[in-house]
């Protein structure tokens, strides 16, 4: 791979960033991929952005090296050989790390002269969990006091959505961000970037690049940036899975000048969901649904299976009903059992096993066997989708030839 | 448990900070903590080291609160909260989250303004390796430079035994000299630790990471970073272990940063790098069992030197070693001496066969090879002693097994 030709232009407070991706090895065409930065912090971004986010698919397409213009932290070169080294070991992939060839060489980036902390932020439940905690615990002078609340703009899957759609859940995105970082006092960033079209399956994103992807939007936030919080999406609890963004993952994409610290882990997400509820600005302005466009002004649909877990949450870890972002309405067993079951590598029961018996404590016998059907239904999906017969063969054949397009195509004929 | 009287005494050139430990549920008697900085230079009275040095003894013995003396820092409480379910999940056991019970509530503590960093060194091939990594990565003038080396003497395990005072005699003098070198001050730190923690074993499996992180919680005020090298890869496997990526960093707070690093590297890659730098060709030293009078600093012949001498010898720095002698031989390799059975000596020696016979030493891999074998054999029979080991030993003889799968059945029904 090569990172090549960057170019900056600025325009309306924004500073965008451009290179060419080159891939060598990997039949894919050449790639433009950008980040635009606005916010207090807004510069030109540097190649260590570039290379963080896309030396994790290099790996994976089986490229040697990723030769760029410029300088990479030496710390990132190593952290990416460490990221690499696990992640092919979690999910079998024996190739090479690619070899990074800076040609202005491996040096260090000078962290700014003060410390300055930000969160990228996605106004959702571990996110908004970690603002708590932050403004909780530390006193806001501290240097990893939260200064920022970095958005990531265009992080949307499918990536070929939409611009309908894209356009509505970036606009509910940011209203729910904004808030929630005016709430605790944060200065507002953002980081939009098409990075995410380097692994444009949600599933490789998540297994994969998730981490490195927030990690290089850190990076790219600002040179005023010396630690950057991505959030736990799993946790010690439920128990931590080989996930494209992980404490061991996480940490190693930073450089030099900014630190990057994946923080959360301890804490389920139901707890996470009940701190939040004693918040109200927050609970005001929670959004946890990438579904859309939507009708009206909600946040959040109120009925995918993300909507609804948080909608449980809620009601069994804090007594709320009818949450503010969601449609008026109160949860119950008839919305669980609506639930349509969950494809591929997201898994249902670690994400619903402890609310049955959260939900049996809140008195709500009724919700705790509607969770325990929505979890045997899932798993006889599995098996079903693991399934011998023609109709396992026809998707193992487009998921193996096809790379899944003949699935795609069907899930494109379901209205969103 | 209670930690209280935290306080400093000491004379000149050697400060202590002290703290009483009293138990209040695993009724073991009081004990009295003590790290001392030998160096000239001051620890901080900070209480997170106190706790950070207790809890995974606190958590393994069942104690349900830590009532410390002075502000914790929330940073930490969270860390232990999700170090208490690491070592959970990999140990099982009754461990309960203790609750923490600061006398002064939770308080985070501030890094100092102009950070950098410090790094653990044993004079060993991972913390040389660090040195020459993480140390070198960077201009010495970089805020986030490595400023300083620590170095811990004696860590109160069998303190009277005169093999382990060469040991640290000889470690001592292979740092100071690595310290001097890369122009790094050396923090030289005695501690009673590792008698509270209690054995070598839960040592290595539950408690040497949060031993060093609490050392480097003494630094509070002077670095914002401390870094322990890694003693194990992810090419050859992570596994639960007392120093380990995920729960060394659990062990940090909100004014030191405690990092595990060197995952992403090979130990023969270490090796190659350590042993063609001039510190590693002067200085590495390894050894548990030196020879008192001995010129080379290294005896050569106990497990760890000899797994190091072979490490050496493929990356083709054996023979320009000053501390080592410069071959191996097959022989040697044969009587390598026993280790615990949590040392695990499979997982260091079986890479080394291959790379041995890429070196040219087929004699050698096919000794590692030999080695390897009886120490399984050894572990099987280990596995089986005792009248339960002979019970089993005589179902797979004369009944094939069937009275363990009869036993296996009448649980399955139980449950």
């Amino acid at each position: 791979m090569r990172i090549e030709g960057f170019r900056t232009a600025s325009a309306a407070g924004r500073v965008r960033t451009e290179a060419t991706i080159v891939w060598e090895e990997a039949d894919r065409p050449a790639f433009v991929v950008f980040f635009d930065v606005a916010g207090p912090s807004g510069r030109e971004v540097d190649a260590n952005a570039f290379v963080a986010a896309a030396a994790m698919p290099a790996y994976r397409r089986g490229e040697r090296r990723i030769a760029v213009e410029g300088s990479v932290c030496p710390r990132l070169r190593d952290g990416i050989a460490a990221a690499a080294a696990l992640l092919g070991a979690w999910h079998r992939h024996p190739g090479p790390t690619p070899a990074i060839e800076p040609a202005g060489g491996f040096v260090p980036p000078r962290p700014a002269a003060r410390r300055r902390a930000a969160i990228l932020a996605s106004g959702g439940i571990d996110s908004t969990f970690e603002i708590l905690r932050n403004r909780r615990d530390l006193p806001v002078d501290h240097p990893l006091s939260f200064r920022e609340a970095v958005r990531l703009g265009d992080f949307i899957f499918p990536v070929d959505s939409s611009p309908e759609r894209r356009a509505h859940v970036e606009a509910r995105s940011s209203r729910s961000v904004w808030a929630i970082a005016d709430a605790a006092g944060l200065e507002r960033s953002e980081v939009s970037t098409n990075a995410a079209v380097l692994e444009p399956e949600a599933e490789g994103h998540m297994r994969w690049t998730h981490g490195s992807l927030l990690a290089a939007a850190g990076i790219a936030a600002g040179r005023d940036l010396t630690d950057v919080t991505i959030s736990a999406s799993h946790d010690l609890v439920q128990g931590l899975r080989a996930w494209g963004s992980h404490p061991l993952i996480d940490p190693n994409f930073g450089t030099a000048a900014v630190a990057v610290h994946h923080r959360g882990i301890e804490s389920s997400r139901l707890r996470k969901t009940a701190a939040i509820a004693r918040w109200p600005a927050a609970l005001a302005s929670l959004y946890v649904c990438g579904q859309g466009p939507l009708p009206g002004e909600t946040a959040n649909c109120g009925a995918c299976e993300k909507c609804v877990r948080t909608r449980v949450s809620l009601l069994v870890g804090a007594g709320i009903e009818e949450p503010p972002t969601f449609p008026p309405g109160r949860v119950s067993a008839e919305t669980i059992d609506a639930i349509a079951p969950l494809e591929g590598f997201r898994i249902m029961s670690y994400y619903w096993d402890e609310l049955a018996p959260a939900a049996r404590d809140a008195g709500r016998r009724d919700l705790a066997a509607a969770i325990g059907r929505l979890i045997a239904r899932q798993e006889a999906h599995d098996r079903w989708f693991r399934a011998q017969g023609w109709k396992g063969a026809l998707r193992r054949t487009d998921e193996r030839w096809l790379g899944g397009a003949l699935r795609r195509a069907r899930r494109a004929r379901r209205p969103r | 448990m209670k930690i209280g009287a935290i306080r400093r005494t000491g004379t000149a050139g050697e400060d202590t900070i002290e703290a009483r430990v009293e138990w209040e549920d695993a009724g073991r008697p009081p004990f009295d903590l003590h790290f001392s900085f030998l160096s000239g230079d001051v620890p901080a009275a900070d209480p997170n080291a106190f706790l950070i040095a207790v809890f995974v003894a606190a958590l393994r013995d069942g104690e349900r609160r830590i009532a410390v003396e002075g502000a914790i820092c929330p940073v930490l409480r969270d860390g232990l909260r999700a170090a208490a379910a690491v070592l959970g999940s990999w140990y099982g056991g009754d461990r309960r989250m203790p609750a923490l019970e600061p006398s002064e509530g939770f308080r985070a503590g501030y890094p100092p303004a102009a950070g950098g960093e410090a790094i653990f060194l044993s004079g060993g091939l991972d913390s040389l390796d660090l040195l020459l990594s993480r140390g070198a990565g960077l201009p010495r003038e970089h805020p986030a430079a490595v400023r300083r080396a620590i170095f811990v003497t004696r860590c109160g395990l069998f303190p009277d035994e005169p093999q382990l005072a060469e040991t640290g005699a000889r470690s001592e003098r292979a740092v100071r000299a690595t310290a001097a070198e890369a122009g790094l001050p050396l923090t030289v730190v005695s501690t009673n630790l590792l008698g509270l923690q209690g054995s070598l074993r839960s040592f290595a499996l539950e408690s040497h990471g949060s031993f060093f992180a609490a050392i480097a919680q003494l630094l509070s005020g002077r670095v914002s970073t401390v870094a322990l090298a890694a003693s194990d890869d992810v090419m050859s496997g992570l596994h639960p272990w007392g120093s380990h990526p995920l729960l060394d960093p659990l062990f940090g707070t909100s004014a030191v940063r405690f990092v595990h690093d060197g995952i992403g590297i090979k130990r023969e890659e270490k090796a190659a790098r350590v042993g063609g730098s001039e510190p590693g060709r002067r200085h590495l030293y390894t050894c548990s069992f030196p020879l008192p009078g001995d010129p080379l600093l290294n005896c050569g012949r106990c497990e760890k030197c000899l797994r190091t001498m072979v490490e050496l010898l493929v990356a083709g720095a054996l023979a320009e070693s000053e501390t080592f002698p410069r071959d191996v031989t097959a022989d040697a390799i044969r009587s390598l001496p026993g280790v615990p059975s949590y040392r695990r000596l499979d997982y260091y020696w079986e890479p080394m066969a291959s790379g041995a016979r890429r070196a040219g030493r087929p004699d050698l891999a096919d000794a590692i090879d030999e080695r390897l074998e009886a120490n399984r054999r050894a572990e099987e029979w280990e596995r089986d002693r005792g009248w339960t080991g002979l019970l089993r030993r005589l179902d797979r003889r004369w009944l094939g097994g069937r009275a363990l799968a009869f036993r296996r059945r009448i649980a399955r029904g139980a449950r």
